[in-house]
Order: structure tokens, then sequence, then C-alpha cells
């Protein structure tokens, strides 16, 4: 299928998939009640919007986004695609949960077996390529460019690939390929790093060979994985080529990578530049974009800052990104802090290094992310929280003049008020069992 | 009594096409009805959120002036709900008839021309309503009144200070029926004046349009109420909350100071607008780079603001450079303030660029050659597109119009 003389290649002939089940629990608490494609980001916008808005971009005008973990805020999220344009008769978003099968479960059992249960779509839509990606990036790529390789190469399916540092190529699937790009071997999770090319969970199939590979790997073998499964056997049978990113990819699925990520947008001259990529959300769900323009009153201090629709300002904000609604009240300060929709910043109230999920109050004159209360790792999860940001989950509340240290993760709906807390030292978790 | 929740069939017409000569270059080429509010809405806004409140399913909006930017607003109606079986947006624009085309004659005759569209959609209750003004109303209460008296005609009300006299002025009876009516008197019998909200009986509206039928010009407020109040009953509701018009300058500058004092609470009245104005809308929220001195200050997606920013309401993707200072200003969208520049009470239209160091408004006489006032706040008005070159002068109440485009100075 090399691209010759006038041929062209329609686009419209390319059906995305969207894989937005993941749980991406390093997140933690705010992927307690959605999935890590559905976590807010930039204020207004949700991770999943960046791979939305690259396939519009790019003129790809139909997308399957396969859910499965927690599914609601995704599914009114995308609406009926509208925030991206892609309706229509045959231009559409849809999403494609698990479903029940003929065969023994059915939940999604990973992420070929995903798309292997919904060959049924991809026949009905009669593609000539799939675009398969991930939900959970914060990327701008203009696909096009990708088809154009895998057209040019005569591949079966190629792989967005890009370089980073070897040093930390053993957290992500590495590809090892010759001098033409193609790809010799899949390398998942290297502890000993081969090749500094990873994959960004970009990967566009020449739709009959991805037909033909589902059946045999996850129809006869019953495997389940792309990178596990899919790709080996398939290295043995077709040519795999590797199409070589140069721009801005970031995974966040970590809390400091989410934080830092998010804070990537405060910089003159950020990579991360949202208009240039035309980067688009679903302004329509919650009425978001009826909310008035963000409100500064007198006497309010912003630096550094990005505010959403309906944000009101009273006290200060500082290097921080607040979403719609977001209200900071007389004499609070907000610093180095993610704040999501209708969070509430009481008076007098310190917040510092945070991330707060939507509505969560924190009473008069608290103090968050206090560096007296020390800067001990999370005790809980070591792992996600030990970069001094502490995590409060989706519509906690904070009493007044409460003490919060570093690095300390309350679940959604805390009421740390009853819990008799004044002081919460670095490092503590306030578990809450949902009801 | 159980009151009767289902209300009669409900159409609602909209009146906003006017362009009025009091806006001067703002409505240069747009209806007044199509004017940005409050940063990324339009006037028009305000009405259609009504109408989708109360549950009403079609709008007719009638339009003849350059209705470009109100079209794209309106969109396929969906913001309002207006959108699905059944229900609809539409702009009703002059047609050509068999028997010759016509411009619309005066507002009712914009409404005579189109009894069919009511009629197709089986209209019990016309609600004929401006595109121009600024409220929160439940119209279901206005519509249950006019059931509740059996009126023919109930026209909304509201008892003004400082009336304008621009309006229409009615004497009402004790059982609220309207006895007297006058527009634009020369000197008000009342301090009762209408908010040109008009809910008619269908059958009734067709009658007294079609017998009107004949005149060059047919106005409601000069034509159709005065010859109504004799034969048909027509009554008065008193509406007691806020409510604000565009007319002129200064009255669309004072709505934006009552924004900002909170008297116009768009989340509380939820007004919706339509996220797919590709004018208006934009998705990135706004950046404030260094320390921002902005205060009592409204600021829409997309700006970017390095410098200070006072009692303004700033619409989308407008720039202010470092040392550049916004004062008491409206900045409709994609405006750029450059470095040392600096806005004080104006109304700059989008996409206007106001040069480094460049003075605007503020203190200082009006120039001569602008012709008649029209702003007597002195608010100075920079049409579209318009560039003020570095380190020009535009005095209090100076208007530069876009065919002065390129270097005003």
């Amino acid at each position: 299928m090399a691209l010759t003389g006038r041929q062209t290649y329609d686009l419209r002939n390319t059906l995305a998939l969207i894989l937005a089940g993941g749980v991406g629990s390093r997140l933690n608490v705010l992927v307690h009640r959605r999935a890590k494609p559905a976590v807010p980001f930039g204020g207004v916008y949700r991770i999943i919007d960046f791979a939305l808005s690259n396939v519009m971009n790019s003129g790809i005008e139909r997308a399957g986004v396969l859910t499965q973990y927690m599914p609601y805020s995704l599914s009114k999220h995308l609406g009926r695609g509208d925030g991206w344009g892609m309706v229509g008769r045959s231009r559409e978003v849809r999403i494609l949960p698990p479903h029940t099968g003929t065969r023994e479960s059915d939940w999604y059992k990973g992420t070929a077996d995903a798309v292997f249960r919904n060959l049924g779509y991809v026949d009905r839509h009669d593609p000539e390529m799939v675009l398969l990606l991930s939900g959970d990036h914060i990327y701008y790529m203009d696909y096009v460019a990708l088809i154009e390789h895998h057209i040019r190469t005569g591949a079966s399916a190629t792989v967005a690939v890009m370089p980073i540092p070897i040093e930390q190529c053993s957290e992500f699937g590495t590809v090892i390929a010759d001098e033409n790009d193609r790809i010799i071997e899949f390398d998942e999770k290297p502890a000993k790093p081969r090749s500094n090319l990873i994959s960004l969970g970009i990967y566009v199939f020449s739709t009959e060979a991805l037909i033909r590979s589902l059946e045999e790997v996850c129809g006869v073998r019953r495997e389940t994985d792309f990178g596990k499964h899919v790709f080996p056997f398939m290295l043995e049978r077709e040519p795999l080529f590797a199409y070589r990113f140069g721009g801005y990819w970031q995974d966040v699925g970590t809390i400091k990578a989410y934080f830092d990520t998010n804070m990537e947008l405060l910089k003159p001259q950020s990579p991360l530049d949202l208009p240039r990529w035309g980067v688009r959300t679903n302004l329509a769900e919650d009425a978001l974009g009826d909310r008035p323009p963000a409100f500064i009153a007198k006497g309010a201090r912003v630096r550094h800052a990005t505010l959403a629709r309906g944000a009101r300002i009273l006290g200060t904000v500082e290097s921080s990104i607040l979403s719609p609604g977001v209200v900071v009240a007389e004499g609070a300060v907000v610093r180095n802090s993610i704040l999501m929709h209708d969070s509430v910043v009481e008076s007098g109230a310190l917040v510092d290094s945070v991330v707060a999920d939507k509505r969560v109050v924190i009473g008069r004159e608290a103090r968050l992310g206090d560096p007296e209360l020390g800067d001990e790792k999370n005790r809980m999860f070591p792992g996600h929280l030990d970069q001094g940001i502490t995590v409060i989950g989706k519509a906690a509340t904070i009493p007044r003049r409460c003490r919060i240290g570093r690095n300390c993760c309350i679940f959604p709906d805390a009421r740390i008020g009853e819990l008799d807390v004044e002081v919460l030292a670095s490092g503590e978790t306030v578990e809450w069992e949902a009801n | 009594m159980v009151p009767s929740i289902k209300l009669p069939q409900t159409t609602a017409m909209i009146l906003a096409g006017g362009r009025v000569g009091e806006l001067s270059v703002l409505t240069l080429d747009r209806p007044k009805s199509a004017l940005p509010f409050a940063g990324y809405f339009r006037i028009i806004d305000f009405p259609l959120s009504n109408v989708a409140r109360a549950g009403i399913q079609n709008a007719g909006i009638l339009s003849q002036y350059r209705p470009a930017s109100l079209i794209d607003h309106i969109g396929v109606g969906a913001s309002w709900d207006l959108i699905g079986y059944g229900r609809g947006a539409k702009i009703l624009p002059p047609y050509h008839a068999a028997e010759g085309s016509d411009w619309y004659r005066g507002n009712a005759d914009a409404v005579l021309q189109n009894l069919r569209y009511l009629r197709e959609r089986e209209t019990e209750i016309a609600l004929i309503l401006s595109g121009d003004h600024i409220y929160t109303m439940d119209y279901r209460e206005l519509i249950l009144y006019h059931l509740e008296k059996s009126a023919d005609l109930t026209i909304a009300f509201k008892r003004f200070a400082h009336p304008d006299r621009r309006f229409g002025f009615g004497q009402i009876d004790k059982d609220g029926r309207l006895i007297s009516y006058e527009e634009k008197p020369a000197k008000p019998a009342s301090n009762l004046a209408s908010l040109t909200i008009y809910v008619f009986n269908m059958k009734v509206l067709s009658q007294v349009l079609g017998a009107m039928r004949d005149h060059d010009s047919i106005e409601f407020g000069r034509d159709v109420i005065p010859a109504m109040l004799a034969d048909f009953r027509v009554y008065a509701y008193i509406f007691d909350s806020y409510w604000a018009y565009t007319r002129t300058v200064d009255a669309y500058y004072e709505a934006h100071e009552d924004l900002l004092d909170g008297k116009i609470d768009l989340q509380r009245w939820s007004v919706r607008t339509n996220h797919e104005d590709s004018t208006l809308v934009r998705q990135t929220p706004p950046i404030f780079r260094s320390w921002t001195e902005a205060e009592n200050s409204l600021i829409s997606e997309g700006c970017i603001v390095e410098g200070r920013v006072q009692d303004s309401v700033l619409g989308p993707g407008v720039r202010v450079r470092k040392g550049a200072v916004v004062e008491a200003s409206i900045l409709f969208n994609d405006v750029v303030v450059e470095e040392d520049a600096q806005v004080r009470k104006a109304i700059v239209d989008k996409r206007a660029l106001i040069g480094r160091g460049a003075v605007l408004g503020g203190k200082g006489e009006r120039p001569s050659r602008d012709g008649p006032v029209v702003s007597r706040r002195g608010i100075a008005l920079i049409g579209k597109g318009v560039r003020i070159a570095a380190g020009a002068t535009v005095p209090a109440g100076g208007i530069v119009s876009p065919s002065d485009r390129m270097e005003y100075d």
C-alpha cells in the first residue's frame, strides 16, 4: 500500500480506538471514583481530551472509546461527541463498554482482549486502518504523519516511539529497531534496557493484520495483551515499524508526574501549548461553558496561575491551577496547588502543595501542607506520595483550623471534623468508607 | 382548585433585528441582540435562557440587520434545548413572497409576516420578547397570570424611579388592567414602563395584526397596544426584579458595572450560551503571569494578563501586556493591549490593537469631529479591528470606527 503519485489515502477510512479502561492506581484518590483518562487536567480538561483532540485535529472522524473501570465520568464527559465536533451521520465518538458475550467472562482481560471483543464494532465500520491509542497521555501528535509513515513503510502495524534517557527506560515498554526503523524486538519494562526508544501507546494497524492477529492470539490462544502477546506474535509474521516522535509526550501516571505536568502549563514558552495544540474539551458537561468568566475581587492577588470559568478569587493564588467554580475566600492563600471543580478555600486558610479533587471544602484558617509537620513519605502509599504533595479526594471536608502535613492522603467524602483530628502529621492517611 | 400544570402551547418570538444608532460603532455589523456581554455571552442569551427555563419548545428569532453573528450564535438551538422533535430555534429573516418582498416595517410587522410560523406550531400563546434586555424572568408565572386574568394581551411592566423616555408608559386600574398607554411620551403619565414582553392569545394577535396589514409600518408600542385598549382585555404584569437594557452605550456599560457588582448573576440566573460559538468560546483558562494587579474584574478563557486590570471585563483571548493598564473598560474578544498602553473607560471591540504606550479614554475633551454625544459618561469606543498607533491618544468619549482602521493617531 505504498503512497505513490497522486494516490491518496482517505483519513475517513481510519477508525480510532481509545483504550480508556485503565485504573491508573498510582494516581491514588484521584482514581477512586473515575478512570485515569477521566482525571481532570489543566483546570477544565480531562486527560482523554488530548488523545481525542488529536484524533479530531488529524481529521479522523470516528472513535470508539473502550471503557471498563468507573466509566460514568467518562461517558458523561464524552456525551455525544459534540465537544470534538464528532457528530453527524458518519462521525461519532462511541463508548464501548464490556458486554455480554458467548464466552465465560465478560470483563476485558487486557488491552488486546478489549479490542478483540469489539471486532464487531470494527467490522461494522470496515476501516482500512485502526489507530489504537491510550487515553492516558498528555501530548500533541498529528496522526496523519504517523499514518503516512505506516503507508510508506508498508507495515502491518506501526508503533510510535520516542527516545528518552536510557536509565528511565525500565519503566516503559521499549522497542528495538534496525536502521530502517523496522522493529526487531519488544522489551517490556526491561531491567537492563537495550534501547532508549519507548513505546508511546500509539499504534496504527492495517485492519486485516489486526483482525487476523487478534483472532489467533486472543481467539485461539486466549492471550490478552498487546505488549506481551500480540506484538511478539506479529513480529514473527508481519512487518512492524517504529515511528519516531519528536514532540512533547508525557505519561501522568503518578501524582508527581501529574502535578509537574500540570504546572508546565504555567511556564511561559511552555512546550505544553494547549491553544496551539487545539485541545478541546466538552464544555456542555455540567454546563461548564455557561459559567461566567473568572472573577478577581478587589484586594485579591494572583500570580503565575490559571483560573477557570466561574472561579472567584478574594484571597491570594500563586503557582496554582484552579478549575471551574473554585472559590478562594478573603485572606486565604493557595500556593503550588491544583484545586478541582467547585472546591472552596475558606477565609484565612493556607493551602500549599495540595491536589484537591472536586468539591473539597477547606475550612477557615486550616493549614494544609504545613511544613512544620515534617516531610515523611506517606506510610500507606509510600510509592505514591513521597514528593511533599498532599492529595484530597472528592468532596472531602477539612474542618476549621485543622493542620495537615505533607504527603498526606485523604479519601473521598472524608469528613475529618467527625474524627476529632486537629493535626494530621505528614505521611498520614485518612481513610473513609464510601457509603 | 388545582392549577393547570400544563401551559398552553407557547411559542416565543424574539425581536432581535434592530441596529440602533445609539450604539455607534458597536453595531456596525451586528444587531444589538448579538452584542457580546460578560466576555463570552451575547445579550440574546438572556431571553433565550428564560425561554429554556420555561420549557418553551419553539423560538422564532426575527432579524433583518446583519444577522451573521446571531445565526452563528443560535446555531442549532441546542444550548437552550430548542432542538429535537417538535422543538426548534429558527431565525426568521424577511423573505420574498409571491407578491413582492418586504423588509420588516416595524417590530409588529415582523411578527405579522411570520404568523404562519406561529400557526404551524399550533401556537395558542405567542410570547413576544425583545432580544436585547438583561433580566431573569419565569415566563410560566407571567403566562399563568395572563390566564388567570383571562387577558387577550399581557404586558410586563416595571416601575422605574427615573425612567428613560425611550420607554412606553402605561396606567393601570386596581385589577391590573391597562387603561392607557403611550410610547416614548414627552411627559410620562406614570413611572410604569413597558419591558417589551408581550403575551398574546394567538387568535387576538392574528386578528389585530391582520387588521393593520395595510399600514405603512406597525409597531407594538406605537400602534398595536393603544389600538387594543378599548376592545380587548389588556393586562399589566408587574415585574420588580433586576432589568436592564442595552440600547445605549451608557446603558450597556452600566450593565457591566452591575455585573461586576453582582446585580447580574449569570449562574444564579442559569444563563446559557452557545459553547460552539467559535468567535467567543475559547477552551484554555486565562493565565496570569507575574503578580497580577487585577481587581474587581472578570477575565475570560484564553486571556493572558501581564499588566494591570481593574474594574473591567475582558473577553476571550485578550492580551494585556507588561506595564499596560486597563481600567473601567470592556474589552471584546482578542483585543491586544500592548506594553505600557493605558485603556480607561472604554469599550473596545474585537481584535482591536492598542499600540505600545497609547492612551485611551479617561479624562479629557471629546473630539469635535465625532458629531453628537454618544456617551454622556464619556466612554470611548474603539471599533472592531482598529489599530491604535503606538503612543497615540484617544480622548474620553472618543470614537474610532473601523473605517479609521490601521493607523489612528
